[in-house]
């Protein structure tokens, strides 16, 4: 799996230059074997989503010219047992209209990284949510978002890009129905579902 | 001579451009939405009808910028029964006749009073009405919600899924036949198109990640919508039946909410690229995204662009939860506050605006009158929260 690595080191090096708080331009990124050099303008458009393919024939990992890290297809994950009480106590909690980890949380992705790497068979889901107080649209992205900086860091300590699934559910499962602060900060969350093999298959 | 002018009524002027030239105006009243707060809705007195179908002609009418007053204070009086079917006339005060006057028949009495309803707003203002209209929106069913589809006064309310599960963001194509949006049925946000007539559904997008808040083109061929297969929520754009897809943007940051300009060359929609939720447009077939500045609402959601192409209506998220819907030119500029609520969807008249108004923990649906910026809940309240009307174009 020398390809997960490579693009987990590009990838610190990516959090990296961002965390520095210098803005990562296309021109400064490192460039990736087979990516596309050619973008329009900051934040315009690539022609075609070929940038950046990772892979020698078996799991390709696509990065933009962003540092975004492409999802594998559905497929990959589809037929498992969700295991929601495995990583029950790791979900990870974010700060309003944000979604950055928070650095005391960066011990719970550790360890999600780590009970991974115990059985190369599993996978994990990311859900993302939000508290209510912003659009319903706004939340849905939002919480999409949340879910893909955990797998951002995930992918950062060494698990394959294609073993992480993202779903946002966007405010509509709030894990507290109250209306004060602390309920809002609850729901303000990144839940980890651990996906295990059929028997079988 | 069925169209009022402006000489007729001197009391209108306020509703023109500054600059609009008396020929134009004279075509209709051609209200401007920029110029809110000045706009006086039109005087009317209602007689004769009863019932349903009174309330129903008050609604239609006070959307669309209408009160009511006595018959001595009233520009028009617009009478007739509702006893079996409806008969309906206009008589404009100012010119001392019928300006309509109108029997109907057959299909339902609540259709024939919407059907006059509409004669005698064209009637007086020379733009069509809404009120055959209907809005497609998303009602909550404990915690899943569903996609239902009803006039636009909320009367004959159908459910469309039954999915069990999230179905949201729905919108409708250009010939009103389909719905596009997305469901959680299949254990992912996938989006849908829907025939309303025929029932049958096709996937449009299921990719790993969100695939959601689909936006169909002006002439139906393509879609705009929000995915994040490619590591983060981005505009992609792809033919009616999900093919030919093609990103549009590129940041790391979230983007979201796209929507049409009426002549289909942009898709505006809402990127937190600087750091804070502001409103972009970006060609629709691809290239540099820029700004529309919203100067007075710094975080803001949910455009929606008018069928006229003159106004963006968007979400304010103040924080603490609240929201307004302002409106502001699509070039950027001055925003104004038209109400609080959120998730604003245009009606084709590009001056009515369908909503959504939170108290408490219910959300319902409302309408507002945009210039006048006069607000009514749905005459037809559901079980459940009602959110994300979407107007049939």
């Amino acid at each position: 799996m020398t390809t997960v690595k490579q693009v987990g080191l590009i990838l610190v090096a990516l959090m990296a230059a961002t965390s520095a708080g210098c803005k990562t331009k296309p021109k400064n990124i490192t460039p990736i074997p087979g990516g596309n050099a050619s973008v329009a303008g900051a934040g315009g458009l690539i022609g075609r989503d070929t940038s950046g393919t990772l892979g020698n024939g078996g799991d390709v990992v696509t990065i933009d010219d962003s540092g975004n890290i492409g999802l594998s297809g559905l497929e990959d994950f589809e037929d498992m047992l969700m295991d929601r009480e495995a990583l029950a106590a790791q979900t990870v909690y974010f700060d309003l209209d944000r979604s950055e980890i928070h650095p005391d949380d960066l011990s719970k992705v550790e360890a999600v990284a780590g009970i991974l790497a115990q059985d190369a068979q599993n996978k994990v889901l990311i859900e993302g949510h939000c508290d209510e107080r912003g659009t319903e649209e706004y939340n849905r992205a939002l919480g999409e978002r949340r879910a893909l900086s955990v797998r951002d860091a995930l992918v950062g300590l060494g698990v394959s890009a294609d073993r992480v699934r993202t779903m946002s559910m966007g405010e509509d499962r709030p894990a507290d129905t109250g209306i004060d602060d602390a309920a809002f900060a609850r729901n303000r969350r990144g839940e980890f579902v651990l996906l295990k093999p059929k028997p079988g298959n | 001579m069925k169209k009022a002018t402006l000489i007729q009524f001197p009391i209108l002027v306020g509703l023109f451009w500054a600059g609009l030239a008396l020929g134009q105006a004279q075509r209709s009243i051609d209200v401007d939405v920029f110029d809110a707060g000045e706009v006086k809705a039109i005087p009317v007195a209602l007689e004769g009808f009863t019932g349903e179908t009174l309330a129903l002609l008050k609604f239609d009418l006070f959307v669309q910028g209408f009160e009511f007053v006595d018959k001595a204070k009233a520009q028009f009086t617009i009478k007739g029964s509702n006893v079996g079917s409806i008969n309906g006339a206009v008589y404009d005060h100012v010119k001392r006749g019928f300006i309509l006057n109108k029997r109907y028949q057959g299909g339902s009495l609540r259709r024939q009073a919407h059907t006059f309803a509409n004669n005698a707003v064209e009637a007086i203002t020379g733009s069509p009405g809404i009120g055959l209209t209907k809005i497609a929106f998303r009602q909550f069913h404990g915690r899943d919600t569903e996609i239902h589809v009803a006039d636009f006064d909320g009367h004959n309310s159908k459910r469309l899924t039954h999915d069990n599960s999230i179905a949201a963001g729905p919108e409708w194509t250009p010939n009103n036949d389909s719905l596009y949006y997305y469901s959680y049925r299949r254990n992912n946000p996938d989006i849908y198109s829907h025939n309303t007539h025929t029932g049958v559904r096709r996937i449009v997008a299921r990719y790993s990640g969100s695939n959601i808040s689909p936006a169909v083109s002006p002439d139906g061929r393509r879609v705009a919508m929000v995915l994040s297969k490619a590591g983060s929520p981005d505009i992609w754009t792809a033919s009616a039946d999900g093919s030919g897809l093609r990103r549009l943007t590129t940041t790391k940051e979230t983007e979201s909410s796209p929507c049409w300009s009426p002549d289909g060359r942009w898709i505006c929609f809402v990127s937190r690229a600087s750091g804070r939720a502001r409103l972009y447009k970006i060609p629709a077939n691809g290239g540099a995204m820029s700004w529309i500045r919203t100067v007075g609402a710094s975080n803001v959601t949910e455009p929606d662009w008018s069928p006229d192409g003159k106004a963006i209506v968007f979400t304010t998220m103040r924080g603490g939860g609240k929201f307004d819907i302002c409106i502001v030119p699509p070039g950027g500029g001055n925003v104004e506050v038209l109400a609080t609520g959120e998730d604003p969807s245009w009606a084709p008249n590009s001056r009515t605006l369908m909503f959504t108004r939170r108290s408490g923990r219910k959300r319902v649906l409302s309408v507002l009158d945009v210039p006048t910026k006069r607000v009514k809940t749905l005459p037809r309240s559901f079980p459940g929260n009602c959110t994300q009307a979407a107007w049939s174009k």
